[in-house]
């Protein structure tokens, strides 16, 4: 049991500088960034159809709000799903028993198997946030804009999801964790 | 005090149902098109009216009133007919012929008008009335006097020469003079039976030859008026001599005002005009505010493209016109992001800076186009636009350009100078008339100079885009 509190400490000192990223993006999106700010004039630039809007009569600021919403959302729920996939696999990964022949091969499998299913989620989020019609502000995003929040949010999360597992998984299960053999022996 | 009590709550009572009415009509400020006026001359009682009846006189038109065994005859009933008609028009009928100039017709020579004596002349040729053709004196004429109605019957065949230059503006500016005042030009082409000579057909060397062989030849009835006694001499001719399908006749109406009204001012534009994916749509209901805009309130699914809009041709198109030929439109649209009308602000009304949003089917023209179709949102297609948002839009259509169809109505009895030679050399039964279609095209240009593009139709679509 200590070792799983271990690990699950380990877990959540991997997971912290990237969870203080989406965190703080979320605050920001919560509390709502000024038109002159640096991540307003990102949006405005490179994530809205700005053409679209304007065709319309608006512009970033009229749809703001709208597009706020749907990131913070988006980002609360990668940002749980993350957390909660890296926990469990940290716990998970102290009852994986396995003694036979190749039982890294194994323990590999399981991880992989295990990371695929957070990654389909992860996908599945971000394609619920971005492609449906489940949010206004989905049809304010330009092509290019999609693009830009499902590699960069895949990247945040996945990133975070691996340096959370790397540092959580047990000892005996660790080299299964690609490179997870190298780490310093005090991890 | 009340009296007092009674009066403030009258006084609130009108702000709440103002306040109301505004949120109900939930549309942006914006100003509606008034109708330009549609010129259609319209004068005084029948009564007052006089009417003018000029017959050509030149020799050509003698062989109408000859009988040709196995041809009807119709010059001589129509003619004969023409009295009665024109009394039906107007008061008093005056008659004159034309030739090199007018010479009135006494009222006891008028029946001499059928037999063929009225077109000979035993004097010298320099002072017979029977050598050319002025048309231009009966135009002249009603120029000089646009209230009365002119009835002028001839065989419309003019030279090349007539229609160029001096001669042809003599033609021109009386008639640009009478479409400007409301005053219309109708044209009733009938074929008759023939029995005579020809003149003045074109060769190719220059000069002229006669043809004797026709059997038919076409004869034209040109009515100038207002719109009103054109239809009427037209209606009686047709009722009396027309009944048989293979009458063969034909009917044009050039006129500067060929839309005969905008729908709006008479309220003409109903449920029937749109397509049924709007009437049969969730919430709808037409309405009529600022008194003649028709305001068509929906809600439907950004799965749609466009929303079809039709207007029949009967209903802006004057009978036997030339029609339009182009169509314009003018729209705005505006969106909001608050789709409830009792939360939407007039601030809340965004206006799209697109322009071309609809299009219409083409133009009127033929008489076998039945509808102006004007596809809304084919531009701008509703699964592009953002849903969640109502959206008013306001579309004004024009009559941008008038017709030609008369040219292609009487192209099938023209011939044109540079081959009539060859036309006479088949030795055919049927003749034609010279020049006819560019006669058509001088009078339409003349029309359509004085043409201006007239509202006919203003209305608006206001509609929740649901996801």
């Amino acid at each position: 049991m200590v070792n799983i509190f271990r690990s699950l400490f380990l877990s959540l000192i991997g997971l912290g500088p990237f969870a203080a990223i989406s965190i703080f993006f979320i605050s920001s999106m919560i509390v709502g960034v000024g038109p002159e700010s640096a991540l307003a004039t990102y949006f405005g630039d490179y994530i809205i159809n700005s053409e679209s809007l304007a065709d319309a009569g608006d512009d970033f600021q009229d749809v703001a709000n709208y597009l706020f919403k749907l990131f913070y959302e988006m980002n609360i729920a990668l940002l749980s799903l993350t957390v909660i996939m890296t926990l469990s696999w940290s716990t998970w990964s102290h009852y994986l028993n396995v003694d036979a022949p190749g039982k890294a091969k194994i323990y590999f499998i399981h991880w992989a198997i295990f990371s695929s299913i957070f990654v389909g989620l992860l996908v599945a989020i971000i394609l619920y946030f971005t492609q449906t019609t489940a949010y206004v502000a989905q049809q304010f995003l330009s092509g290019g804009g999609k693009t830009q929040i499902i590699l960069i949010s895949l990247v945040l999360y996945i990133f975070m999801y691996y340096v959370g597992v790397l540092l959580g998984t047990a000892r005996f299960a660790r080299s299964s964790v690609l490179f997870a053999n190298k780490l310093p022996g005090g991890f | 005090m009340k009296f007092n009590i009674f009066r403030y709550l009258i006084i609130i009572y009108f702000l709440t149902i103002t306040s109301v009415v505004a949120k109900e009509e939930c549309s942006p400020e914006f100003e509606i098109t008034k109708p330009s006026s549609i010129v259609q001359s319209i004068n005084a009682g029948n009564n007052e009216k006089s009417v003018f009846i000029y017959f050509d006189q030149s020799l050509s038109m003698q062989g109408y009133t000859k009988n040709q065994p196995g041809q009807d005859n119709l010059y001589v009933n129509v003619i004969d007919d023409l009295q009665q008609i024109a009394e039906n028009v107007g008061s008093k009928t005056y008659y004159h012929s034309f030739g090199k100039s007018i010479v009135p017709i006494k009222e006891n020579k008028i029946s001499q008008v059928i037999k063929p004596s009225f077109y000979e002349c035993s004097g010298s040729a320099a002072d017979c009335n029977n050598q050319e053709s002025k048309i231009h004196l009966p135009f002249k004429m009603a120029k000089a006097n646009p209230d009365g109605t002119y009835i002028i019957v001839t065989d419309l065949f003019l030279s090349s020469k007539q229609l160029v230059g001096g001669t042809l503006s003599q033609l021109t500016k009386p008639l640009k003079s009478i479409l400007k005042k409301g005053k219309s030009v109708g044209i009733i082409g009938v074929m008759s039976s023939f029995n005579g000579t020809i003149y003045d057909i074109p060769t190719m060397e220059g000069g002229t030859v006669s043809y004797t062989e026709a059997q038919k030849r076409p004869f034209y009835i040109i009515v100038i008026g207002d719109q009103k006694e054109i239809n009427q001499v037209k209606k009686n001719l047709e009722e009396q001599h027309f009944t048989d399908a293979e009458d063969n006749y034909k009917y044009t109406l050039i006129t500067s005002t060929p839309i005969l009204q905008n729908l709006n001012e008479k309220k003409l534009i109903n449920e029937n005009n749109i397509s049924s994916k709007v009437t049969k749509a969730e919430n709808f209901k037409l309405d009529y505010i600022k008194e003649t805009l028709p305001v068509y309130k929906f809600d439907i699914r950004n799965k749609s493209k466009s929303i079809e809009f039709s207007i029949n041709r009967d209903d802006i198109i004057v009978k036997g016109s030339n029609g339009v030929s182009e169509f314009r439109i003018e729209n705005t649209l505006w969106s909001s992001k608050e789709n409830r009308c009792s939360k939407i602000n007039e601030d809340d009304w965004k206006k799209d800076r697109r322009v071309e949003i609809s299009k219409t089917s083409g133009g009127l023209t033929s008489p076998s186009e039945k509808k102006l179709d004007i596809s809304m949102f084919s531009t701008v297609p509703l699964n592009k636009m953002f849903w969640g948002r109502k959206y008013f839009y306001l579309i004004d259509i024009y009559a941008e350009k008038p017709g030609n169809a008369s040219e292609e109505t009487f192209k099938e009895w023209s011939v044109r100078d540079s081959d009539a030679e060859e036309f006479k050399d088949g030795n055919p039964v049927e003749f034609k008339t010279l020049n006819l279609t560019k006669i058509m095209k001088i009078l339409n240009s003349v029309a359509n100079d004085e043409f201006q593009p007239t509202l006919i139709a203003s209305l608006a679509l206001n509609f929740n885009l649901l996801k």
